[in-house]
């Protein structure tokens, strides 16, 4: 039986390294995916008809979006299945309800000896199960590759609502989606303060575009810089907080600004004649990366955080727009305009190794998630605009809003570094299960 | 009743306007006074809180329809340019006209593009197309505290659709006509 299992095993591990020798096909991953089982959560179904979806959907759907995981899902066990798949964990657990609270338990086994790996209990409201699923996968990222993982972060983008567009917010999943601005004006352009706690936006609602700033928690709309009369498209230094974003002046093209949402002061940087837009901080907030089209189309510069020492990063192309920053740092992602069709690309921050990730329609204002493994955008390619999540080699597109037009996603920073649980056995972060994997398949994890 | 002085007062206006160069309908503009001042003395008791009824409010509409029929309809713009056409030149050189002669009215100058591109390299392009008629005008005579320029981008598109004729009518700068009330 041991020899059965052990023939079986290796019989998977051969057909994940076959799969993971493709690499140029765009539809294929060229990042490594660690196959992982998916068994159906056993929970009592007359009592959560309520839930939007079973646990086990939610679970897989996390796993397939981090962009880390192929998912193999299972109505039960099944050992043959989860080898051929070449999965060496699976995840399970139960659901329950105590006295009004819903109970998810969440554990990650090891295939060939269904030996628990690591367990996870969350008690909330029933209402609350997906944050707890969330946070069940976010761990089970952690606990296999040594990272946090993004599921329990959020997106927050513009939505038509009425025929105006409004801020709106939901789970990185598009799930629980709420209505953040209610003003009967265009209000667009969001980006997240470095707690998550608020919201920065640009707002037409006096006419010209302004900031705004729009705590969570309440209901009111502040603007911000009052003193600009038009200004537009900010976001947060990761490292003082300070605000970079592009103003319309009493004369020529817009200009790079700098502002304490603070105080209220606020001072250019990058102020030519022509037009300067987009500007985005590095990670660590010393240097920033902005459009400017004085060469005669938008290309992509950067320059350090006190508007010094501009290099132009972009030189293929004829417009270059909307470019960010990876969180590693080592890769910006940007959309490019060609036959009049934008697309979404990724290069070096030297504006070399230029990769194209999409190919269909529009596809506009890219965003990194946190971890950098992925990219949100807005892509028409369906017929209406709606937002997508895709690995950041382009592969794994998966659409996450259905209905109306929906453009311009900001996502969320991570709340918090991932919860030690008691229970959890005590795992060398720097050799994570999944890194132990890939250097030697052969063996596995398996314990 | 209102309907009735509205429409006088803003014929008053149009007839001024079409007067301008020709100078041969003075007459025309006598009958307002008496409206006006009728319009105070009916609307003051009933309805304090009036300023629709405003001849002034009147007159602004017609004057911005009109700067629109002169202007706003006709500013185009090429694909990613901002540089005014000989026919926007023309056509703002009316405007500018208008504007010399009615000093008691500003004007927001909104700087529009198609819907190509992405949203906020339009609004640097909405600046600059709203830049360039400002500082038209204002070379012409106007005061430049009297122009306020906007750029709205591709938020607030003319023509809803996507064909070549759409975007053309999109790429454009149009104007709102407002009153200087202090200086009555």
């Amino acid at each position: 039986m041991l020899f059965l299992a052990t023939l079986l095993f290796l019989f998977g591990t051969a057909l994940y390294a076959q799969q993971d020798t493709i690499t140029m096909d765009i539809a294929v991953s060229t990042e490594k995916t660690l196959p992982i089982g998916i068994v159906d959560f056993s929970l009592d179904k007359s009592r959560w008809g309520k839930l939007d979806e079973m646990p086990e959907k939610t679970v897989a759907r996390d796993l397939e979006l981090s962009g880390r995981f192929s998912t193999t899902a299972l109505a039960s066990y099944n050992l043959l299945s989860l080898s051929r798949a070449g999965a060496k964990h699976f995840v399970t657990g139960t659901l329950s309800l105590e006295g009004g609270q819903a109970k998810l338990e969440c554990k990650l086994y090891a295939t060939t000896t269904k030996e628990v790996v690591k367990g996870f209990v969350y008690t909330s409201t029933p209402e609350q199960v997906r944050t707890s699923i969330h946070k069940c996968v976010d761990n089970i990222v952690f606990q296999l590759w040594g990272v946090q993982g993004f599921a329990s972060t959020q997106i927050a983008w513009v939505q038509k609502i009425d025929g105006k567009k409004q801020i709106v917010v939901a789970d990185y999943d598009g799930f629980r989606k709420r209505q953040i601005t209610k003003h009967n004006s265009i209000n667009t352009m969001p980006s997240w303060s470095n707690d998550n706690s608020k919201i920065y936006f640009t707002s037409f609602r006096n006419g010209p575009p302004q900031l705004f700033e729009r705590h969570l928690s309440l209901d009111q709309d502040k603007r911000i810089f009052p003193q600009i009369a038009q200004a537009f498209g900010a976001s947060q230094n990761p490292t003082n907080g300070s605000l970079i974003f592009s103003v319309a002046p009493a004369q020529g093209g817009t200009d790079i600004w700098v502002g304490d949402p603070q105080t209220g002061k606020a001072n250019r940087l990058i102020f030519t004649k022509s037009i300067e837009v987009s500007p985005s901080w590095s990670p660590k907030g010393t240097a920033f990366l902005f459009s400017s089209d004085k060469g005669g189309a938008p290309q992509i510069y950067m320059s350090l955080k006190d508007g010094s020492d501009v290099q132009r990063v972009s030189f293929i192309g004829k417009y270059n727009e909307s470019a960010v920053w990876s969180p590693d740092g080592d890769r910006i992602a940007y959309c490019s305009m060609d036959n009049g069709k934008l697309n979404i690309y990724t290069s070096t921050i030297d504006g070399s190794d230029v990769r194209k990730l999409t190919f269909e329609g529009n596809n506009e204002h890219p965003v990194w998630s946190p971890d950098g493994m992925s990219i949100a955008f807005s892509s028409d390619r369906s017929g209406s605009s709606q937002i997508y999540i895709m690995r950041r080699d382009g592969s794994g597109v998966t659409r996450i809003t259905s209905i109306g037009e929906n453009t311009t996603p900001a996502w969320s920073h991570y709340n918090k570094p991932p919860s030690q649980s008691k229970t959890a056995p005590s795992q060398n972060i720097n050799s994570p299960l999944a890194l132990q994997y890939f250097n030697n398949p052969q063996k596995g994890v398996a314990r | 009743m209102k309907k009735v002085i509205v429409a006088i007062a803003a014929m008053s206006v149009t007839l001024v306007f079409f007067g301008c160069g020709k100078k041969k309908e003075p007459p025309a503009v006598e009958p307002p006074p008496p409206a006006v001042e009728e319009k105070e003395q009916v609307s003051a008791p009933t309805e304090p809180t009036a300023p629709k009824e405003d001849p002034l409010e009147a007159e602004r509409r017609r004057l911005e329809e009109l700067m629109n029929k002169i202007a706003g309809d006709d500013v185009y713009f090429e694909f990613d340019k901002f540089t005014l056409t000989s026919q926007a030149k023309d056509l703002l050189t009316e405007a500018g006209d208008i504007l010399k002669k009615e000093p008691r009215f500003s004007v927001v100058v909104e700087g529009h593009t198609d819907a190509r591109g992405t949203a906020e390299y339009n609004l640097g392009l909405g600046t600059r197309r709203a830049d360039a008629v400002v500082q038209f005008l204002t070379n012409y005579g106007v005061e430049r505290n009297r122009l306020a320029p906007e750029t709205h981008g591709m938020e607030n598109p003319k023509a809803a659709g996507s064909t070549e004729d759409d975007y053309a009518q999109n790429r454009r700068a149009s104007f709102k006509v407002n009153i200087k009330r202090g200086n009555l």
